[in-house]
């Protein structure tokens, strides 16, 4: 697996003070410093200079970053979207802060997405000589990381196929309209063995749903929900479990209205892991297997 | 305290009374009031969209621009989540976006509004 794992998402916020606040105190994040007008901020389980990066004015996604194991792959990608007709660009080492030189892909639906094989490397809290199991002082949330994400755009089918043609990933579920007419509504794709790295669905040109972080486990998802009410973080839907993926789940909104979430559970994912198909007629119990009903916003929120 | 007329579609008005600092969201909600569509209540979706037809309003914290752009703006246009009443407004919201969903706590606010009310007549006397 060439694409290892979604390593940034960069946010508009209103107020870097507010969100900092959010990603720091709530959610649990380590503050990773600033540079202009961004912020940055790594998990406590993360290796990598930083996962989050918010930057001031505004809402919704600047851009978002993968990690990939090599040049030679991002060499191969580059050919490989090249023939398939996105457009890319060569990105210079530090013109993303921290982030070594790679490949600026405009992907289908309409978000930026670079694809880069080196961060700066700051280790994790742990270290990796003799290590701890956990972190000794809990904060907030505790975000070991960061997951998935999922993004909206017209044409969510294409994008996908550029996802799987271009770069190697594969497709654990897929939402149809029915059966018939088989139109793609959203799709969950892994490069890795999680049952997503970055989800896409049918919506507005560009825009971001929500990106979500990893917890421990279930008891950890219900903690997140007493922790919102502590801090006054707005609650979208759950503590819940999805159908779609099988995780259990809470979203949540930041100060400046971007969607979060905190997931865990789900199951493994192989290359010859079959694709869950799902029709839009089953979609209450498909985004939350309890409840069996959509919530008004999930749906009609995005950044 | 400011008192907040709020019309709903062609409903009879009701007059709710706002607390210092409190959106019209949370004067609203403390009076058994909900959304139908509760969005993000950060001001980054624009669901919560109000239209503010007297009185002025400040917003608690900064609203994207592009969530609500001058223009709408300029025609009274407000974030329910975000706008803080500065004085007695009469705010304008769509039909079926807002109702009652907690009547106690509606007759409650109610009660606070007649003391306030009361009040500021028997300082004015």
């Amino acid at each position: 697996m060439s694409v290892m794992r979604l390593g940034y998402v960069h946010v508009r916020v209103t107020d870097l003070d507010d969100a900092s606040r959010h990603y720091e105190k709530t959610l649990g994040l380590q503050a990773m410093g600033q540079q202009g007008p961004c912020r940055y901020f790594k998990g406590w389980d993360e290796f990598d200079h930083h996962s989050v990066v918010i930057e001031e004015g505004g809402v919704g996604l600047v851009k978002l970053g993968m990690k990939v194991s090599s040049s030679d792959d991002l060499a191969r990608f580059e050919a490989n979207l090249a023939r398939f007709g996105v457009t890319t660009e060569r990105m210079a080492a530090g013109e993303s802060h921290k982030v070594g030189e790679g490949l600026r892909v405009f992907l289908p639906t309409g978000q930026t997405l670079e694809l880069y094989t080196d961060m700066e490397y700051v280790g994790n809290e742990l270290g990796t000589f003799n290590p701890h199991a956990v972190i000794r002082d809990p904060r907030g949330l505790t975000v070991p990381r960061l997951d998935h994400m999922l993004i909206a755009g017209e044409d969510p089918a294409l994008t996908e196929r550029m996802f799987t043609e271009c770069l190697d990933f594969h497709v654990s579920e897929r939402l149809i309209t029915d059966i018939e007419s088989n139109d793609l509504v959203a799709t969950w794709l892994f490069a890795g063995q999680t049952s997503h790295d970055i989800a896409l669905i049918k919506g507005e040109q560009g825009k971001l749903h929500h990106f979500a972080f990893w917890l421990e486990d279930w008891q950890s998802i219900l903690r997140a929900g007493d922790v919102f009410a502590y801090d006054d973080t707005p609650v979208d839907y759950g503590p819940t479990r999805h159908g779609i993926t099988r995780g259990t789940t809470v979203y949540f909104f930041d100060p400046a209205g971007n969607r979060n979430e905190v997931f865990t559970g789900s199951y493994r994912c192989y290359a010859d892991t079959p694709t869950i198909t799902w029709t839009m007629d089953t979609f209450p119990r498909a985004l939350s297997a309890l409840q069996r009903e959509v919530n008004e916003s999930f749906l009609t929120v995005f950044t | 305290m400011p008192v907040m007329t709020l019309q709903i579609g062609a409903e009879p008005e009701i007059r709710l009374p706002v607390r210092p600092g409190e959106t019209i969201d949370a004067a609203f909600t403390r009076a058994g009031y909900a959304r139908r569509r509760k969005g993000c209540r950060r001001g980054g979706c624009g669901q919560c969209l109000i239209t503010v037809l007297h009185g002025s309003v400040t917003d608690d914290r900064p609203v994207a621009v592009t969530v609500l752009p001058p223009a709408q703006r300029a025609v009274g246009g407000a974030l329910a989540c975000r706008a803080v009443p500065q004085g007695d407004v009469v705010v304008r919201a769509d039909a079926g976006s807002i109702r009652c969903v907690s009547p106690l706590q509606k007759e409650l606010a109610l009660r606070e509004l007649a003391r306030i009310t009361t009040t500021t007549v028997q300082e004015g006397s």
